[in-house]
């Protein structure tokens, strides 16, 4: 098996608002391996792009707090890190794009100054004091004639056309489509070992939606990309991801291959989630949900946050949290219908 | 549109502003006095000194007659003569117009070069001590009246620790530099006469410092909530996820997207410290628009009044002009149009 | 538990009024947890205390108006007097304290008046659109071309010399930021769903404009009221100080800073204490609107 690249430990996370505290993340476990392209998926709000943006650090706190966990990415723990030793690190390993292309770009310099600013950041962080300095000084000009270079490459990549020529335009000269390739050229100037894309397609049209994917598929292929892509639509992990991990109101319930998900679900909700799915075959039944809300996390429920929703509750449910239930080796489901593994052990 | 265009259309936009600005002006010197020629003659003038008095000013026409006239004098650049000291209008403020230039614009440079890193500063401290001391301070100072504040700083400065001269613009004595643009500091630098250039800045910083106090608190409320509104833009977080360090991103990301309010509010404080330095002008006998104001008023002396009144509005206008050609070379998204 | 709630009040559209309370709930609670604003109201509540009691605690209330007492003329500060006395023996500090009380009433009636003109004219501006709102706000646009001080003098001397025509004339030169600010108010609020709803329900266009989306659009407003009430006074004492605003021997604070400029420095103190008295005004004015600001215009919260 390849090498671990990240690995999130029982990771905590609280955000303090006027109505008290939320706790958005209860404890999620996620493992990705060098070359894995790995879904995250869930309702919205049930914290999937929260445990994304932890990794980076991204996380305003105040008013956010981690309580709990680590982040181990190649045997350091990133929450140990100093915000100076973060930077540098999020300019070398990572690459992070976002939902909406449109005010990810700031809309009032050319794509070549942010290129080539992605671009020397991430290539030359550390090799000398000041980084400003080289930005804005003359006698780095070289350097930014070599990252222009490198920016056209760059955009020829992620497959913008006439790249040398588009790459001095303004975003707002760009389509949505178009913008999100050049926020992924951003994202990988560095050669990053992991990129993270939160909802990269879900403010695209379908059609540029499934262009995206091919390209990030291909990215992998090309670079050696690890991806971590967090959604809310399975269609899109069915069609990019290999592994899978389900989440629901701050925690993991279930990860498995991709395959192995869609055939063979096993927490209640994944089950429900995948049925929800609208099929061209059961169309006319209309579309099936599942009853009831997502919790409020300022009081979730104990034992499993799902319990109140779910149609196979029993007594421990309302009270433990369930750990995992190993089905095969790579599929975990967190649910007390199945075997508990701390219980087998002991 | 090219910015030709723009410039044309939007100057010819002031002229009816300008026109409504003059009525209203024709109004306060016309028809509230209730009897403009009796001010001007003064209260022992006999009827027939009235009368020729009022023939000579052309007040002996109908209203509409005198609105025309005026507005024709206007047009040839006439703003009439002054009943008190018989000059020419135009001449007036040609004389008085570059001081109070040079004195806002002088303002305006301390106030945003004070207020706009005291906002930036407030805005990455949010809520913290650097923040609530900022606000604290500019709202200090602004509440000053900036006439009581001149007379202490006069003092003070002028007066006890001799930093800067006590009135004026310019040694009386001495021979200014020969005017171009009427900016004493600029003329002397176009003249590369660095001695004058000094003199003209010694008399100018006190007086300016002062006036700039006025437009601190709401360059440095709006640089912050401006600079927080940036910072919270999506552009910032990717910018933060694919490594740029935050001092880059600071300093030239979000400050160029949070100059757009900044520059708004800096013209609007330009017209507010123009006003503000009637004040400031008048305690330091700054030769400017402001003093002519001030001693015009007190002798109802309205020939003045009425051209003062239209200069600040055309200067007025062509600083929201010169705005909006800056919003267009620092955004690149707004097309003139 | 559920089955005890029975809702059998009317359908009613709602226009914010529910959301008005709890809003007015958080924002007295982060009003009171903010201590600048605190100790502006607090400064204010002084002054006002002030204000009122002036005549019955001032040494010698009748240097407010025709008092001379020549063989007192210019003492320094001291136990008698403790601002000193001006150039024909008025005790300064009566004067001060007296002089509350008329900055109070200039503050209050222009800032009533532009308020009442500014509302006015930016909501019907707004409400009705059109070439009602063109018309109106190019009026509004001339005024704004001025600087108000500088309108304000000239409206003023037109006038007449006085504290009255003072208060006239900058009242009409500060109603302009107000329609303004009426008018972008009232313009978002028009759109929403439940202005058409009442609409619909056949209310009248003034009801809808002066029950319905006016009281949604106050916030601000009072926002501006507040720190324009310091500016206000600070115009006032402007116009007194360079002398065609109250005139002697008026207790107005600018006037009084006019009277005291030709003995400055040497009796530093005629022309100091009326200042440090408008300072304190517009500071505690400036203080609250602040405080205000943050609990009440919503797009400055953060």
């Amino acid at each position: 098996m390849a090498e671990k690249l990240l690995e999130i430990r029982d990771l905590h996370l609280e955000f303090k608002t006027f109505d008290g505290v939320a706790k958005v993340l209860a404890g999620v476990d996620l493992t990705l391996h060098r070359g894995d392209v790995y879904g995250l998926v869930g309702e919205t709000g049930c914290g999937k792009s929260m445990t994304a943006l932890s990794i980076p650090r991204l996380i305003p706190m105040p008013p956010g707090r981690i309580t709990q966990g680590e982040i181990i990415f190649n045997g350091e723990n990133l929450l140990e890190k100093s915000e100076g030793q973060m930077e540098r690190f999020r300019a070398k390993h990572l690459g992070v794009i976002f939902q909406d292309p449109v005010t990810n770009l700031n809309p009032m310099f050319t794509v070549r100054e942010q290129l080539i600013d992605a671009v020397i950041f991430q290539q030359h962080y550390g090799t000398t004091n000041n980084a400003l300095w080289r930005a804005v000084m003359p006698s780095a000009r070289q350097r930014r004639k070599d990252a222009l270079q490198r920016a056209i490459e760059l955009l020829d990549l992620v497959g913008i056309p006439q790249a040398a020529t588009r790459i001095h335009d303004y975003p707002h000269q760009f389509s949505g489509g178009m913008r999100q390739r050049v926020l992924i050229a951003m994202a990988l100037a560095g050669e990053p070992d992991l990129l993270i894309a939160d909802e990269p397609t879900t403010a695209l049209d379908v059609t540029i939606q499934a262009q995206i994917l091919r390209l990030i598929k291909s990215l992998v292929k090309k670079l050696g990309l690890t991806v971590l892509l967090i959604t809310h639509n399975l269609g899109v992990v069915a069609k990019t991801c290999e592994k899978v991990a389900v989440m629901y109101s701050g925690r993991v319930i279930e990860e498995s291959p991709v395959r192995e998900l869609f055939r063979n679900p096993k927490h209640p909700y994944t089950q429900g989630l995948i049925q929800a799915v609208p099929r061209k075959e059961s169309n006319r039944g209309g579309l099936i949900g599942i009853p009831g809300t997502i919790p409020d996390l300022n009081h979730p429920p104990a034992g499993c946050r799902f319990h109140p929703r779910c149609p196979h509750v029993m007594a421990p449910c309302r009270t433990t949290v369930p750990s995992a239930s190993a089905m095969t080796s790579a599929h975990n489901v967190y649910c007390h219908l199945y075997p508990q593994m701390d219980e087998v052990a002991t | 549109m090219s910015i030709q265009v723009y410039l044309v259309r939007r100057l010819f936009l002031i002229i009816p502003i300008l026109i409504g600005l003059s009525l209203i002006t024709f109004t306060i010197s016309r028809i509230v006095p209730g009897d403009p020629v009796g001010l001007a003659a003064g209260p022992q003038a006999t009827p027939e000194i009235r009368e020729r008095l009022a023939a000579e000013l052309g007040m002996d026409k109908s209203l509409p007659e005198q609105y025309i006239n005026y507005m024709a004098g206007l047009l040839r650049g006439d703003f009439g003569e002054s009943l008190y000291t018989r000059r020419q209008v135009a001449d007036d403020l040609r004389t008085f117009i570059p001081a109070t230039l040079e004195l806002t614009l002088a303002a305006i440079i301390f106030a945003s070069a004070i207020g706009i890193p005291m906002g930036i500063i407030s805005a990455l401290y949010q809520n913290k001590l650097p923040d609530h001391s900022a606000r604290i301070l500019s709202l200090f100072f602004v509440s000053f009246p900036a006439f009581w504040l001149a007379m202490i700083f006069q003092t003070q400065f002028g007066v006890n620790w001799d930093l800067a001269p006590v009135s004026g613009r310019f040694p009386r004595l001495d021979i200014p530099p020969n005017q171009i643009t009427g900016l004493l500091t600029v003329d002397s630098l176009l003249a590369l006469d660095f001695a004058s250039f000094g003199r003209a800045l010694e008399h100018l910083w006190l007086p300016a410092l002062v006036l700039s106090f006025g437009a601190l608190a709401s360059i440095t409320r709006i640089t912050r909530a401006s600079m927080l509104e940036a910072l919270n833009n999506d552009s910032v977080k990717t910018e933060r996820a694919i490594g740029i360090p935050w001092r880059v991103i600071v300093l030239k990301y979000v400050l160029r997207n949070a100059f757009i309010a900044t520059l708004t509010i800096i013209s609007l404080e330009f017209g507010w410290l123009m006003a503000g330095a009637v004040l400031v002008e008048s305690i330091f006998d700054w030769p400017g628009l402001g003093l002519y104001l001030v001693e015009s008023s007190l002798r109802l002396d309205f020939q003045p009044i009425m051209g003062i009144t239209m200069m600040y509005g055309i200067i007025f206008s062509l600083v929201n002009i010169l705005t909006d050609v800056a919003y267009g070379i620092i955004d690149p998204r707004i097309r003139y149009g | 538990m559920a089955d005890f709630i029975t809702d059998d009040k009317p359908v009613s559209i709602d226009d914010g009024r529910s959301h008005r309370w709890e809003n007015l709930r958080r924002g007295v609670y982060r009003f009171r947890s903010n201590t600048m604003s605190m100790l502006g109201l607090s400064i204010l509540v002084f002054i006002f205390a002030v204000a009122i009691l002036a005549p019955y605690i001032a040494p010698y209330p009748k240097d407010a108006t025709t008092g001379v007492n020549p063989v007192a003329r210019f003492t320094e500060p001291g136990a008698e007097h403790p601002f000193g006395t001006d150039r024909i023996g008025r005790d300064i500090f009566s004067r001060v304290l007296i002089g509350t009380g008329l900055a109070l009433k200039v503050g209050t009636t222009i800032i009533v008046l532009a308020t009442s003109i500014g509302v006015t004219i930016g909501a019907v501006a707004a409400y009705f659109g059109g070439w009602v709102d063109e018309l109106l706000m190019r009026f509004t646009d001339i005024f704004l071309t001025v600087p108000g001080l500088v309108l304000a003098i000239a409206v003023t001397a037109a006038l007449g010399r006085g504290i009255d025509n003072a208060m006239i004339g900058i009242a009409l030169v500060w109603w302009p930021g107000f329609a303004r600010l009426t008018r972008s108010q009232v313009i978002s609020i028009k759109e929403e769903p439940y202005v058409e709803a009442i609409r619909g329900l056949g209310a009248g266009n003034l009801r809808i404009l002066f029950r319905h989306i006016l009281p949604n659009a106050i916030s601000p407003i009072i926002v501006k009221m507040t720190t324009d009430f310091g500016f206000a006074v600070l115009t006032a004492a402007a116009l007194g100080f360079i002398g065609v605003g109250a005139q002697p021997p008026t207790p107005e604070w600018g006037a009084m800073i006019n009277e005291g400029r030709d003995y400055f420095p040497d009796e530093w103190w005629i022309a100091t204490f009326p200042g440090l008295a408008i300072w304190l005004m517009v500071f505690s004015w400036n203080l609250l609107g602040d405080g205000l600001r943050d609990v009440l215009d919503p797009r400055s919260r953060r």
